[in-house]
């Protein structure tokens, strides 16, 4: 029975040894092609294209008086040609506060922005149930979403929409840019990790002919796809990389727009930033559980896809199994405490994580940062061992969770927000 | 200060392999030069946290876009708003003048 168990050990750390140099790889691979194509700029192949169907916005709220005012407002800035922006709908998801109010006072006096008011009964159940109420009230050939929080440039939709300009292309993703960075830690490392994982990470994807995640927001669907699929499924937490699947699996692609950019209210306290984390941990492993097996039988993704498209569904069990194979560390220790083989092995998952697991994407967020021209705040990397620390437990309590929700079959839709204050302490300005 | 042997086939004792250390100065290492190195792997943080430099996002709007419909800065309507001070103001004042004012197109004709 002990030999069982010391092998079991050996077993879960050989197979984290196995995973951690493959995410190790693909981190490098991402890096190194969003470097090697750093010269010619973003979406160029997208350039020489005057593509302007007609737009449909979509803006889901639930309680954000704060911040829609200002989204709204940017709406009636945009500089995409008012015949072709055919309506941006706004849904106030039950809303407590004035979100409808508002959003009713810019109806009633732009013509284009129409709101849909879902009570108590109706609403409240959650992000994706809020966006298909409007589904059959769509025209426009392209759906855009943008969440309350986020601000657009003023020809965003012309960025985005170029995309589409290719028939095979299903969804769009504009990069997200956090603007009250500048208010306290958390902020700034969010700042980080969001300039490694679109800078890098979402541009290599498209580079490579891989497949980039769409966020949820700052992007949008081909409004045939969405006929396609009919509706989204209310269950999932982070509905946003259903969607990305969904695309993927449909045979349409995803593409990532580098110079379209959004700016966002980042959650700015660590309790925030758990449940944040945590839903998106939760969710994404949901995700992994509906298409895993998907993913690998389709027929419609190259086998480079299959692999990337799995290394993403299972990005949020790596700081779980690193967790796991600390403890078999442990206790292959405690099972033999002396002779230096086990020793070994105890080192053998705590070397791994120094040297994969952290400072691969420290490298990418390096070099992402170079690459935006953000050279100073890259002496902040090292902080970026806290988040990552935080985030082993994050993940570890979201798998628990998951697991315990599949055994009791609890489960049950509703909105997973973050409050927003309409961004104090924060950029402005063109930046010399 | 005992030092675990932790690699007994090669005869081996952790510090000692790597620094032939004696216990006072495991101690220090311990106590002093892993602290410093870890103050040297954050120090640059801790500056760039003191002082900030760094210059912001590459690009980023011209401005922020501010709601401008009137309600949402508390702005009523003249119609609606009730002045405090004709509560304190002698009307009859008003109605003089008034009356001044509406004769004088009389004089003009």
């Amino acid at each position: 029975m002990k030999k069982l168990i010391i092998q079991a050990f050996k077993l879960m750390i050989g197979f984290y040894t196995v995973v951690i140099v493959g995410y190790l790889f693909r981190h490098y691979i991402f890096t190194f092609t969003a470097l090697r194509k750093s010269d010619n700029s973003c979406s160029d192949d997208f350039e020489d294209h005057l593509y302007e169907p007609t737009v449909s916005i979509v803006i889901p709220a639930r309680n954000e008086e704060k911040v829609i005012g200002q989204l709204l407002q940017r709406m009636t800035e945009l500089t995409y040609p008012m015949e072709k922006l055919k309506e941006v709908i706004v849904i106030n998801d039950a809303s407590s506060d004035a979100t409808g109010q508002i959003a009713e006072e810019y109806s009633k006096h732009y013509s284009f922005i129409r709101v849909i008011h879902r009570d108590k009964k109706t609403g409240g159940k959650g992000k994706p149930s809020a966006i298909n109420s409007c589904l059959h009230l769509l025209t426009g050939v392209i759906v855009l979403f943008f969440d309350a929080d986020y601000i657009p440039q003023i020809d965003i939709v012309e960025k985005l929409v170029r995309g589409f300009v290719n028939p095979n292309v299903g969804a769009i993703q504009g990069r997200p840019v956090v603007y009250n960075e500048p208010k306290n830690l958390v902020t700034k490392i969010i700042a980080l990790e969001r300039i490694g994982g679109y800078c890098i990470g979402q541009k290599a994807r498209d580079d490579l002919g891989l497949t980039p995640q769409f966020g949820g927001t700052v992007g949008g669907f081909r409004r045939a796809f969405l006929e396609e699929i009919g509706s989204l499924d209310e269950s999932m937490l982070t509905d946003d990389t259903d969607w990305t699947f969904l695309v993927r699996l449909h045979g349409y692609k995803v593409r990532y727009i580098d110079d379209a950019e959004c700016y966002e209210e980042a959650v700015d306290s660590w309790s925030a930033y758990w449940k944040q984390r945590h839903r998106w941990a939760l969710g994404h492993m949901q995700v992994c559980f509906k298409h895993g097996w998907s993913v690998v039988k389709s027929r419609k993704l190259c086998l480079k896809e299959k692999i990337d498209g799995l290394l993403l569904l299972h990005l949020y069990f790596l700081p779980v199994a690193t967790l796991f194979s600390w403890l078999a560390g442990i206790m292959l220790v405690l099972f033999e405490p002396s002779p230096a083989v086990y020793t070994m092995w105890y080192f053998t998952p705590m070397s791994l994580y120094i040297l994969a697991a952290n400072s691969a994407p420290f490298f990418e967020i390096g070099i992402g940062t170079y690459l935006d021209e953000r050279t100073r705040i890259q002496w902040l990397i090292p902080l970026l061992l806290f988040s990552y620390l935080f985030n082993i437990l994050i993940c570890t309590k979201a798998f628990f969770d998951l697991l315990f929700s599949k055994v009791l079959r609890k489960q049950k839709n509703s909105w997973a927000k973050t409050n927003h204050n309409g961004g104090e302490n924060r950029y402005s300005g063109i930046r010399s | 200060m005992e030092v675990k042997i932790v690699i007994p086939e090669l005869d081996l004792n952790f510090l000692g392999a790597a620094f032939d250390l004696d216990p006072t100065s495991a101690l220090i290492v311990l106590f002093v030069v892993s602290p410093f190195l870890i103050f040297i792997l954050f120090l640059p943080a801790i500056i760039e946290l003191k002082k900030p430099r760094d210059r912001g996002p590459r690009l980023i709007m011209d401005k922020i876009p501010t709601p401008k419909l009137s309600f949402l800065y508390g702005i009523v309507p003249l119609d609606k708003v009730e002045f405090e001070w004709e509560r304190d103001f002698d009307l009859s004042l008003i109605h003089s003048v008034a009356a001044i004012i509406e004769v004088l197109p009389k004089f003009e004709a």
